[in-house]
This record gives structure tokens, C-alpha cells and sequence, in this order.
């Protein structure tokens, strides 16, 4: 893990993610819409849970509100971004301009909550925290003017030095028209990359190692001369501009924005992703993400093969509602069986393989032939 | 080198005094050893050095630096160190990680600069990690690097413990029960670490213990506690059979022996 010991990744490692990258890049080449869709919300959910697990995973602290700071992200965008008129506002700036303002100003929502974040420890944070879902969703309803209200808003595509993430202009490559989606697709991939490499820098790093000791000992931490209070307000602010990011990415898949999306049931679902990925790790969260954002849809596609699932509004249990049993279901088998989620069975795995590996095989020994 | 000094130090739990007006000075460069019967308020009182505790009343002054009124890191940054009773480390981490965390007040890498691995970022844990390894060796553990602390047997851990609080390139070394729980082999591994580390690194340690043995052939000056108030203090020697001491391990039978003897 620490990177000390292989300053170059090693060939099987490199190899890998060779691979991983080529099948990721190839996937808009063939995968339909529908496919498409469900990957860029995956990824997007990868990069907020990367941000909750450095939180709640690697420095101790439940958080609850992670749905607000998504919405914040979100709105934040289409604010920014989006054009006055209709009774709506909008600053209209540019899109690059506005993403980065977006997590900006999640980090800074994140910070005016930083008082209680640095003062309250593990779950008492969390109760805290949930109160922030419920200022969002009146928020979200009531302040029309930016918002939209319960209807929500239209989110701006993006534009970066006059390239458009949107179906319009058509862009073909290889043959293959590329249209929102597949654009989005990329940008999703190159925002979860530099998410994750960043994480990982400061999970390895001096940050990393005082967040871990707040979670496991608190008073080790200050003694050993950590700040643990503004650790973990920044914390708190560093998750939360993760999740302005993802935020900002799910508004673009969406095209529209509603308010009822970020509810506490997201902030749940969020922490599903952590436990069932493995808390602590980047790669952990970035599996459960997947894990957790892809079952709904695939229930919902293939709801005609799979007992037990009727297709939404025909009154049998609803794909949305299946997976939710579903990862209910696996979060506690995680929490008995599975302490470090997905991510650790593969660790463990991985270990008893190269255990078995270099054993070396213990010698044989025959009965001896006794007199009779 | 600055010395330590308690005056006068009280503390109080809802009605309970833990401490009662005890005063001690650790001479800079000492060994020191704070003894006592459980519960004397021995580890109260290094809660109340480190900063975890607050005093009710009195001062424990660190040279110029009044620690009561300060916050535990910045206890820390005057290089002041402790290692715990209970092992407090991070079980998961690989010992050099958890060493690594002394170095904290040492370097200044943020949540930008090991995000984007900044050049000064690299360098900076790269120099850092080479004394790191030289700690580790100083004090018996180099082998264990990279196992998990959680895997090591508890008087490895233990050690682990001195080389973090080493890993702060302290001043002052406040070592809570350091050879607890120990065998004979490990102790006299760990009375060795400590007694070169003050003799290499020049530092002052505030010893609680209760191996007698090991505090006669360590400590340079002796203060006892019982019941959170100082009822003796000296060089080892005279503390040793001081009756007032004698009573308060022994009981009162004890005192009467040897006062025939």
C-alpha cells in the first residue's frame, strides 16, 4: 500500500490498469444510451463516495448530509451557469467557470458547517448532519428563484474553450456519432481519475496518516501533535467539495435538476456505497459506488427476467424498491461477515492466493512397514 | 534544555480529587519516575501534562511555555512526548506509518500538497522517512516496517509506541508504564532503549512505573503519590525506605517490621 516500497508500479499492476482503461474507453464505442447513462452516474457517485469514505471511512466521522452538499453542487452549476429569465435567475458565466465555482462553493457550504464538523465526533456529527438534508429540501422547494422550486431546473450543458457537452454539435468519431452522453462519459472518466489519484496522495500521505489516527485513537492524535479539530473541519470540507463535484456531474447527466433527488435517502445510499465498497479506501468507495448506482437500472432493464420484479407502476415490488431491499440486504451481510466490504474480501483473496503461492509444499511421509 | 515544573497542582472530578496540590520539578536531562499504589493519580496527572486533562488549579510550567492553558498539539509542538498505558496506535497502519505520525509537528505537507504530490510534498516525506527508519532501528523494531501494528506481538507494539513518541524528536518523554505487561527479556530490551535514548538524545523522561526494580536502576529522582497527594520524593535510595512510602505499598504491618528489624 504505501508507496515507498514500489516507486514504479509493478508490470501485472501497470498491465491492469491498462486494461481497465482501454475497456473503459471502448465502452461508448458500443454500449447503447441507456448503458451510457447509468456509467456516468456510477462514476459520478464514485467520486462523491470517494469524498464520504475520506470522511466517514478514514477519519471517523458519520456524516448524514452528504445529499445536501451534493444538491449544493448541483444548484451550485445550474446558478452559476444558467441564464436569468422566467422568474429564474443566473449568474451565466461559463460553464468551466461555474463547475469550479459549484465546488467551490460546496467546499464553502462545508465550511460554514465546520464549528459543529470540527467539534462533534463520529456518530454525534452524523445526527448533526442530518439536520442539514432537511434545511436543503426546504431550501430546494422554497427559494424559487434560484432553484426552481419543486419543479426544479434546466442544467446548462457545458463548454470548454468552445468544445459543447452537448448532443449539438454531432461529433463523430470513428464512425461513431458521439452526443452527450458518450462526451460525458469521458469527462466523467478524466473527473473520477484525478478524484481518485488525489485521494490516494493524501490517504498515503501526512493527512492520511492524521485522519486515521483521529478515527482510531483521538487522544493519541493530539497528543502526537495533530490539531484534531480543524483536521476535521477540513475534512469536512474536502468531502464536502467531492460531493459538490459530484453533484455538478449528476446535474449534467440529468439535464434537469429536482429537488426531491437529494433526500436523505441519497445520503443513505451513499453510505451504503462506503460500507458495501469497504471503508477507507479510494477503490473501495469507487466499487461500491458502482455497485450500488448500477443495480437499480439493471433491475429496471432486465425486470422481465428477474423473479419477484414487476416493472414500475404495475404494483409487484419496483426495480428502485428491489435494490433497495437488495443492498439493504448486503449491508448487513457486509457489516457481519465482511469487515471491509468488497474491497477487503479482494485484499483477503488476494493474500490466501500468495499464501498458497510461495508455501512451499510439506514434505509426504509413508506408514512404515511394521513386523507383523 | 528547559526543565518541568509542577506547583501546586489540583485536580478535581465532580467531587473527587484526583490530584491535591502535588508538586514535582524534572531536571533537565533526568529521569524522573512518578510512582504510586492504583489509583494514586499518576495517570491523571500526565493527562494534565499532555493537555487532555484540564487543571482544576496550579501550574505546570515547560520553560517559559504555562502547558494547563494549552491545547494537546500545542503541547506537542513544544516537544513534549508520551506513549500510553494502553497502546494507542493505529492497528491497520504498517509500523512505519504510525512512527511516521510523530513526525507530524515536524512537517508541514497539507491536503493540496500530498493530494497533487508536490515536489516539496515528496521530498519532505522521503527525508522524513529515512529518520523514521533510523528510529525504528534505534529501537529494535526496523524488522516490522511494513507488518500491520495490529499483527505484532504486544511488547513489539510497545516499542512501536517509544519509537512514534521518539519520532517527535522531544524535548520532554512522558512514558506511561513503559515495560507493563512485559517479560524479563523485554524489559531489560526496553530499560536499555530508554536509558541510551537519554543519554544520546540529551532528553528529559517522566517515568510512570511500577517495576520497582526498574525504577531504582533508572530513575534519577523519585516522587511518590498516594491517594492524588505527594507523599514522598527524592533520589531513589532514600524514597525506598521512607515509611510513609513503605505504608502506602505495603500497609501498616510492613512498617512495623521493620521498625523491629
Amino acid at each position: 500500500m504505501s508507496e515507498r516500497t514500489s516507486p514504479l508500479p509493478s508490470l501485472p499492476r501497470l498491465v491492469a490498469w491498462a486494461v481497465g482503461l482501454a475497456v473503459m474507453v471502448a465502452v461508448p464505442f458500443y454500449a447503447e444510451a441507456f448503458f451510457l447513462q447509468a456509467g456516468v452516474f456510477a462514476m459520478a457517485a464514485a467520486i462523491g463516495a470517494i469524498g464520504l469514505n475520506l470522511l466517514t471511512g478514514s477519519t471517523g466521522q458519520l456524516s448524514l448530509g452528504h445529499a445536501f452538499f451534493l444538491a449544493v453542487g448541483a444548484y451550485g452549476y445550474v446558478y452559476l451557469a444558467g441564464e436569468s429569465g422566467n422568474g429564474l435567475a443566473g449568474l451565466g458565466l461559463p460553464t468551466w467557470l461555474a463547475v469550479v465555482g459549484a465546488v467551490l462553493l460546496a467546499g464553502l457550504a462545508g465550511g460554514l458547517f465546520s464549528p459543529i464538523a470540527g467539534r462533534l465526533r463520529g456518530t454525534y456529527l452524523g445526527i448533526a448532519s442530518l439536520a442539514l438534508v432537511f434545511i436543503g429540501q426546504h431550501i430546494l422547494h422554497n427559494a424559487h428563484a434560484v432553484t426552481g422550486g419543486a419543479n426544479g431546473r434546466d442544467v446548462p450543458p457545458l463548454e470548454i474553450a468552445g468544445f459543447s457537452f452537448a448532443d449539438t454539435p454531432e461529433l463523430v468519431v470513428l464512425q461513431v456519432p458521439f452526443r452527450a452522453l458518450e462526451k460525458l462519459w469521458f469527462l466523467a472518466l478524466a473527473l473520477l481519475l484525478l478524484a481518485a489519484w488525489i485521494a490516494r496522495g493524501v490517504l498515503n500521505g501526512r493527512p492520511g496518516r492524521a485522519m486515521n489516527t483521529i478515527r482510531d485513537h483521538e487522544i493519541a492524535a493530539g497528543v502526537m501533535g495533530v490539531p484534531v479539530a480543524r483536521y476535521r473541519a477540513a475534512v469536512f470540507v474536502v468531502s464536502s467539495m467531492y460531493a459538490g463535484l459530484a453533484g455538478v456531474l449528476l446535474a449534467m447527466a440529468f439535464r434537469r435538476t429536482v429537488p426531491d433527488y437529494f433526500g436523505l435517502l441519497l445520503s443513505l445510499e451513499y453510505l451504503a456505497m462506503i460500507v458495501i465498497g469497504g471503508l477507507g479506501t479510494v477503490a473501495g468507495a469507487v466499487i461500491g459506488a458502482v455497485f450500488v448506482s448500477l443495480l437499480p437500472p439493471l433491475f429496471t432493464r432486465y425486470a422481465d427476467g428477474l423473479p419477484l420484479i414487476a416493472p414500475p407502476g404495475s404494483g409487484g415490488v419496483s426495480p428502485a424498491e428491489a435494490s433497495r431491499i437488495l443492498y439493504g440486504a448486503i449491508v448487513v451481510a457486509v457489516v457481519l461477515f465482511l469487515p471491509g466490504g468488497l474491497m477487503g474480501l479482494w485484499q483477503r483473496l488476494r493474500a490466501s492466493t500468495a499464501a498458497r503461492r510461495k508455501s512451499t509444499p510439506s514434505p509426504r511421509m509413508e506408514p512404515e512397514e511394521q513386523p507383523a | 534544555m528547559s526543565e518541568l515544573k509542577v506547583t501546586d497542582l489540583t485536580v478535581r472530578f465532580a467531587g473527587i480529587t484526583a490530584l491535591d496540590h502535588v508538586g514535582f520539578t524534572v531536571e533537565p536531562g533526568s529521569i524522573h519516575a512518578l510512582i504510586g499504589p492504583n489509583g494514586a493519580g499518576k495517570s491523571t496527572c500526565f493527562n494534565v501534562l499532555s493537555g487532555v486533562y484540564k487543571a482544576t488549579s496550579g501550574s505546570v510550567r515547560f520553560g517559559d511555555a504555562e502547558l494547563t492553558k494549552m491545547a494537546p498539539h500545542q503541547i506537542a509542538a513544544l516537544g513534549v512526548a508520551r506513549t500510553f498505558q494502553n497502546i494507542a496506535l493505529s492497528k491497520l497502519q504498517s509500523v512505519e506509518n504510525n512512527i511516521m505520525l510523530g513526525r507530524h509537528r515536524l512537517t508541514r505537507a497539507g491536503f493540496l500538497g500530498a493530494g497533487l504530490r508536490l515536489p516539496y510534498a515528496r521530498r519532505e516525506d522521503r527525508r522524513h522517512r529515512e529518520r523514521v527508519r533510523e528510529i525504528a532501528r534505534y529501537v529494535g523494531v526496523a524488522q516490522y516496517l511494513d507488518a500491520p501494528v495490529g499483527l505484532l506481538p504486544y511488547g513489539v507494539q510497545k516499542r512501536v509506541e517509544l519509537a512514534r513518541a521518539l519520532a517527535m524528536e522531544p524535548k520532554l518523554l512522558l512514558l506511561d508504564e513503559p515495560v507493563a505487561g512485559m517479560n524479563g527479556g523485554e524489559r531489560r530490551q526496553m530499560a536499555e532503549v530508554i536509558v541510551a535514548a537519554r543519554a544520546d538524545l540529551g532528553i528529559s523522561i517522566l517515568l510512570v512505573e511500577h517495576d520497582m526494580g526498574m525504577v531504582m536502576r533508572l530513575a534519577d529522582e523519585v516522587t511518590v503519590l498516594d491517594f492524588g497527594r505527594k507523599i514522598a520524593s527524592g533520589p531513589p535510595a532514600t524514597v525506598q525506605s521512607d515509611p510513609e512510602v513503605i505504608r502506602a505499598y505495603l500497609g501498616e504491618q510492613a512498617v512495623k517490621e521493620q521498625e523491629k528489624a
